[in-house]
C-alpha cells in the first residue's frame, strides 16, 4: 500500500514536472521567436542601411570626381604596373584618346613611349610603396604626338587590408604656365642684360664725369693758393660751389641707382659718434656763417661707446639732412639732437632729431617730399634748388639699415626729421680709441717717407694732384703714364707702393695689375698696389680685387683717406674711422677752416680790434715759424716749446683749432721730454703750411671788413 | 537553483537510497516546490539546503560528505552532458582555470538568471594551482567534489588541501598540488 502511494506520488510529480518544464519550454519557444524575429528585423535594417551608405559613398566619390572633372583635372587610375583600370573623361580629353582605348593600356608606354620620366615615376613608385602620395610635373605624349605638360597629383589606392593595390592620378595641364614660364625665364635674361648694361652705362658715365669733375675741383683748390682779386676770388667760389653741386648730384644718382640695384654696401664698424656730431657741426657752421645761424648738437651721454655701424651712411644721412636744414633757414638754429630710444639684444637704437627754426613743410606735402624728385612745392624748386632726391636716398639709407624716418613740420616755424636706427654696442669707451689713432697718423707719414712709390695715372689734373700730396708728405715717387709704362719702371725699380689707375690708354690698370704680378722675373712682383678709380660701382671694385689689387680708393679721395689706405696696405696702422679721417683731413692738404667769431664776441663786435689782432698774426706768425726751425735745427726745446706755446691762443682766436691742437700736441711732446724729432718737425711744418694757406684768407676777410 | 540540480540530487538519492527516500524527504519537508523539479527550471536554493540537512538527519551521514559526494556524481552528469567544455582544455590546470573565464560565461548565455558561485585561480607553479571559492551558498564541499572528478577525468593525481578563508564557508581556499 506504502509502496503503491508513493509510486503514485511519484507519477504525479513526474506529470507534474512533465507539464511544468512544458510550460517553460513553450514560453522559451515563444521568448526564442521573438528573439529570432528581432534578430531578423536588426539584420534587416543593418543591410539597408549598409546599402544606404554605400550608395551614398557611392554618390560622394562621383561627386568628388564629378568636381574633379569639372576643374579641368584629369582623373586616371593604373595598377601597380601603371595598366590603366579606368581613365575618366577629362583626363582622356586632355590626352586626345577615349577612355575605352586606354581602359588596360599601359600609361608609362602610351604616354611617355621614350621613358624619358622613368625616374621621375620610380621616385614615385616608391614613395607610393610607403602608402605616401606626391606631387610632380611630367611631359605627356597625346594621340596626335602633340606634348602637353601636366601637373600630377598622384595617391596610392590601397585595398581593404591596407595594400597598394595601385594608384589615382590627377592631372593638371601646366602647358601653358610652362610655357609662360620659360617667357618669363627669358624676360629675366634680357632685363638683367639691360640692367648690367645700364650699370655698365651708369659705371663709364660715372667715370666719363667724375675725371673732369675731379680736375676742376681740384683746380679750384689750387687756384685758391695763388693771389687772387677780388673777383677772381668771386668767380672761384661760384665755380667751387657748382662743382661741388654737380659733383653732389652725380654722386645722388650714382647713390640711387646702387640702392635700385641692390648693391649698397654697409659696413660695420665702431665710430665716435661724438666726433662725427662734432664735424657736422663745424661743416655747417661753415656753411651758415653769412647767415645768423646757429648749429646745435646735442648727444645722449648714455652713448657713451663707440657705435658699431656705417659711419659713412650714417654721415651721409646727416649731412643730407642738415643741408637742407641750411638750405631752409634763414635766421635761428639748426642741429641734431641724438639720443638713446631703445636698447635691445645689445643693439643701440638711437634716434636722431635733425631740426631747423625754417620756412618748414605745409602737412599734406609731408607725404610726398620722401618721394623722387618731388619737392614740397615747385617754388621751393626755383628758390632753393635742389634735385629732389636727397630725402628718398636718406629715407632709403634708413629703411635699408633697418631703421625709419618721418618728418614733422609747422609753416614758418621749422621742422623736425627724425630717423631712428639701429647700431651695434661695441663695448670700448668712445674717448680711449681716438688717442691711439692720432699716434698713428704721425707714425703714417714718418715711415712714408722712406717708401719708393709709383704713380700710375693718365690724367694730367689727377697727376697734378696726388703728386703734391706726396709731395706734401716728402715721399719719393715715379710717375708713369699708363699701365705699359708702369710695367717698364716696374722692370728697373723696386717700389714699395703703386698707386694704380683703372681706367688708361694703352694698358689699363687691371691688366698692368695682372702683368706685375705674374712675370716671376718681375722685382716688383708681390709689391702692394692700390686701385684709383673714378668708376664708384661695385664691379669696378671687385675687378680690382679680383686682379689681386690689395685695396681701392674712388676718386675724389682727401689725403687722409689716401693716408689711410697707404697705412693700412703698408700694415703701418690699423684702418682708422671715418671721422678721424674727417678731423685730421683740414690739417693736410684741405684749407684751414677760419672763423672771426671768437674775435667778435669777444670783442663785443669790434671789428677795428678783430682788425688788428688779424694783422698781427699775418705780421708776426712767420718770425715765430722762422724762431721754430731755427730752434729745431739747434735741437733748442725749450724755444720750441716757447714759439708753440705763444702761438696756440692765435689759432684758438682764428677758430683754427686743429691747428690750435697741433701746437699743443707739440708742447706736450716737449713737456714730457718727448723729443721725437722728426714728429715734432712735422707738426711745425704742418702748422706753418695751415698758417701760409690762411694769410690769403686772412688777408681777404680784412678787406670785408 | 538551476533545476538540474534538485534533479540530480533526486536522482542520486534514489540510485543509493531508493526512490522511498526520496519520497521521505519531500513528504517531511514544506517545500513550496512540492517536490515538482525540472531541469530546466529555478527553484530557491533553501528547499536544497533543507533537503541536505534532512538527508544528512536521515541518514546520519555529516553533510560536508553529502555535497562532496553530490559534486562527485553531479560532475558525471556534467561530463556526459556537456563534452565540449572538457575537450577545450588539455588537463585539469586549465579547465579548472577554464570555469571562471569560458564554461560559467556560457552558462550565463544559456541561463541569464543562474546564480554561479565566483573562482579566482592563480597558478603558483607547473604543479601548483591556488583555487579561491566565493559564494553565499557555502556549498565549497560540492565544488570540492567536482574538482576531485576533474583530476580524474584527466587521468591526473592531486593533493588538494582546502583552507577556509571565513568562518560561514562562504570563501574557501584550496591549493592544488599536482602528483
Amino acid at each position: 500500500m506504502n509502496e503503491v502511494d508513493i509510486l503514485k506520488r511519484r507519477i504525479l510529480r513526474e506529470r507534474m514536472a512533465r507539464k511544468e518544464a512544458e510550460t517553460i519550454l513553450e514560453k522559451k519557444a515563444v521568448e526564442l521567436y521573438q528573439v529570432n524575429e528581432e534578430l531578423r528585423k536588426l539584420n534587416e535594417n543593418l543591410e539597408q542601411k549598409v546599402a544606404k551608405r554605400t550608395h551614398q559613398l557611392k554618390q560622394s566619390e562621383e561627386k568628388y570626381r564629378g568636381i574633379i572633372e569639372g576643374m579641368e583635372l584629369g582623373l586616371l587610375e593604373v595598377d601597380l604596373n601603371h595598366n590603366i583600370i579606368r581613365a575618366y573623361d577629362w583626363f582622356a580629353d586632355m590626352t586626345g584618346y577615349t577612355a575605352e582605348e586606354l581602359l588596360g593600356q599601359n600609361a608609362k608606354e602610351v604616354f611617355t613611349p621614350e621613358g624619358e620620366f622613368n625616374e621621375v615615376f620610380d621616385k614615385e613608385d616608391e614613395k607610393r610603396e610607403k602608402g605616401q602620395a606626391g606631387v610632380y610635373e611630367v611631359q605627356l605624349r597625346k594621340k596626335d604626338g602633340s606634348l602637353i605638360w601636366v601637373l600630377i597629383s598622384g595617391a596610392p589606392i590601397v585595398d581593404a587590408t591596407g595594400n597598394a593595390i595601385g594608384s589615382l592620378g590627377i592631372h593638371y595641364d601646366i602647358t601653358e604656365r610652362k610655357v609662360l614660364e620659360q617667357e618669363l625665364a627669358k624676360a629675366k635674361v634680357t632685363a638683367e642684360q639691360a640692367q648690367k648694361a645700364e650699370q655698365q652705362f651708369l659705371a663709364n658715365m660715372s667715370h666719363e664725369i667724375r675725371t673732369p669733375m675731379n680736375a676742376v675741383i681740384g683746380m679750384t683748390h689750387l687756384l685758391y693758393e695763388t693771389a687772387l682779386s677780388e673777383t677772381q676770388k668771386e668767380y672761384t667760389d661760384a665755380l667751387r660751389f657748382s662743382a661741388d653741386s654737380l659733383m653732389g648730384l652725380i654722386n645722388n644718382i650714382l647713390d640711387l641707382s646702387k640702392i635700385e640695384a641692390g648693391e649698397l654696401e654697409f659696413e660695420e664698424r665702431p665710430f665716435n659718434l661724438e666726433q662725427m656730431l662734432k664735424g657736422l657741426q663745424r661743416t655747417f657752421q661753415f656753411k651758415v656763417k653769412d647767415k645768423p645761424v646757429s648749429v646745435d648738437m646735442a648727444i645722449d651721454e648714455r652713448i657713451e661707446n663707440l657705435i658699431v655701424g656705417d659711419p659713412t651712411r650714417l654721415n651721409q644721412i646727416l649731412t643730407n639732412l642738415l643741408g637742407n636744414a641750411s638750405k631752409f633757414t634763414q635766421h635761428g638754429t639748426i642741429g641734431v639732437k641724438a639720443f638713446l630710444q631703445e636698447e635691445r639684444d645689445g643693439n643701440y637704437w638711437i634716434a636722431f632729431e635733425v631740426h631747423d627754426t625754417g620756412i618748414g613743410i605745409p602737412e599734406d606735402k609731408l607725404e610726398i617730399i620722401f618721394e623722387n624728385f618731388k619737392q614740397a612745392d615747385i617754388k621751393v624748386t626755383r628758390k632753393y634748388g635742389g634735385t629732389g632726391l636727397g630725402l628718398t636716398i636718406v629715407k632709403e639709407l634708413v629703411e635699408i639699415q633697418g631703421g625709419h624716418i618721418h618728418a614733422e613740420s609747422r609753416p614758418d616755424k621749422g621742422s623736425v626729421f627724425k630717423a631712428i636706427l639701429p647700431f651695434g654696442n661695441s663695448g670700448v669707451k668712445a674717448i680711449e680709441k681716438t688717442k691711439t689713432y692720432e699716434k698713428n697718423n704721425i707714425y703714417i707719414k714718418t715711415l712714408l717717407k722712406e717708401q719708393y712709390v709709383l704713380v700710375v695715372e693718365d690724367n694730367d689734373m689727377n697727376q697734378k694732384l696726388i703728386t703734391k700730396i706726396l709731395d706734401i708728405w716728402e715721399c719719393t715717387f715715379d710717375l708713369a703714364v699708363n699701365g705699359k709704362e708702369a710695367v717698364d719702371f716696374t722692370m728697373n725699380h723696386k717700389y714699395d707702393l703703386i698707386l694704380m689707375d683703372i681706367h688708361m690708354p694703352e694698358m689699363d690698370g687691371v691688366e698692368a695689375t695682372r702683368t706685375i704680378m705674374n712675370s716671376a722675373d718681375n722685382m716688383n712682383q708681390y709689391v702692394p698696389i692700390i686701385a684709383m678709380t673714378a668708376a664708384a660701382l661695385l664691379d669696378e671694385k671687385n675687378r680690382a680685387l679680383k686682379a689681386g689689387m690689395n685695396d681701392y680708393l674712388t676718386k675724389p679721395f682727401s689725403p687722409d683717406l689716401l693716408l689711410d689706405k697707404i697705412g693700412k696696405t703698408m700694415g703701418f696702422c690699423q684702418e682708422r674711422t671715418e671721422e678721424e679721417i674727417i678731423e685730421s683731413q683740414r690739417t693736410t692738404m684741405d684749407l684751414p677752416t677760419i672763423s672771426f667769431n671768437y674775435l667778435y664776441e669777444f670783442s663785443n663786435g669790434d671789428s677795428l680790434f678783430v682788425k688788428d689782432m688779424v694783422e698781427t698774426f699775418i705780421k708776426e706768425s712767420p718770425k715765430a715759424f722762422e724762431d721754430l726751425h731755427h730752434a729745431f735745427e739747434q735741437e733748442n726745446w725749450e724755444i720750441i716749446y716757447k714759439r708753440a706755446h705763444s702761438l696756440k691762443p692765435n689759432f684758438m682766436m682764428l677758430g683754427m683749432k686743429a691747428e690750435q691742437n697741433t701746437a699743443a700736441q707739440i708742447e706736450k711732446m716737449i713737456k714730457k721730454e718727448d723729443y721725437e724729432a722728426d714728429t715734432i718737425q712735422n707738426l711745425i711744418k704742418q702748422l706753418e703750411m695751415a698758417a701760409k694757406q690762411a694769410y690769403p684768407i686772412l688777408q681777404q676777410k680784412l678787406m670785408e671788413i | 537553483m538551476k533545476g538540474i540540480v534538485f534533479t540530480e540530487f533526486f536522482e542520486m538519492v534514489e540510485d543509493v537510497h531508493g526512490y522511498q527516500m526520496v519520497d521521505q524527504l519531500i513528504m517531511d519537508n514544506e517545500l513550496s516546490s512540492k517536490g515538482i523539479y525540472t531541469t530546466i527550471g529555478t527553484y530557491d536554493h533553501k528547499e536544497m539546503v533543507t533537503l541536505v540537512v534532512d538527508l544528512s538527519k536521515k541518514t546520519k551521514t555529516p553533510v560536508p560528505n553529502l555535497l562532496n559526494a553530490f559534486g562527485q556524481y553531479i560532475f558525471g552528469t556534467f561530463e556526459k552532458g556537456y563534452p565540449m567544455f572538457f575537450e577545450a582544455s588539455a588537463n585539469a590546470f586549465d579547465f579548472l582555470e577554464s570555469i571562471e573565464a569560458y564554461i560559467h560565461v556560457e552558462v550565463k548565455k544559456l541561463y541569464p538568471d543562474a546564480q554561479l558561485p565566483k573562482f579566482k585561480t592563480t597558478r603558483l607553479s607547473d604543479t601548483r594551482l591556488e583555487m579561491i571559492y566565493y559564494s553565499d551558498r557555502s556549498m565549497a564541499d560540492f565544488a570540492l567534489g567536482l574538482i576531485e572528478k576533474t583530476f580524474e577525468h584527466y587521468e591526473e593525481k592531486a593533493t588538494i588541501t582546502r583552507e577556509d578563508l571565513t568562518e560561514n564557508g562562504s570563501e574557501v581556499k584550496f591549493l592544488i598540488q599536482k602528483v
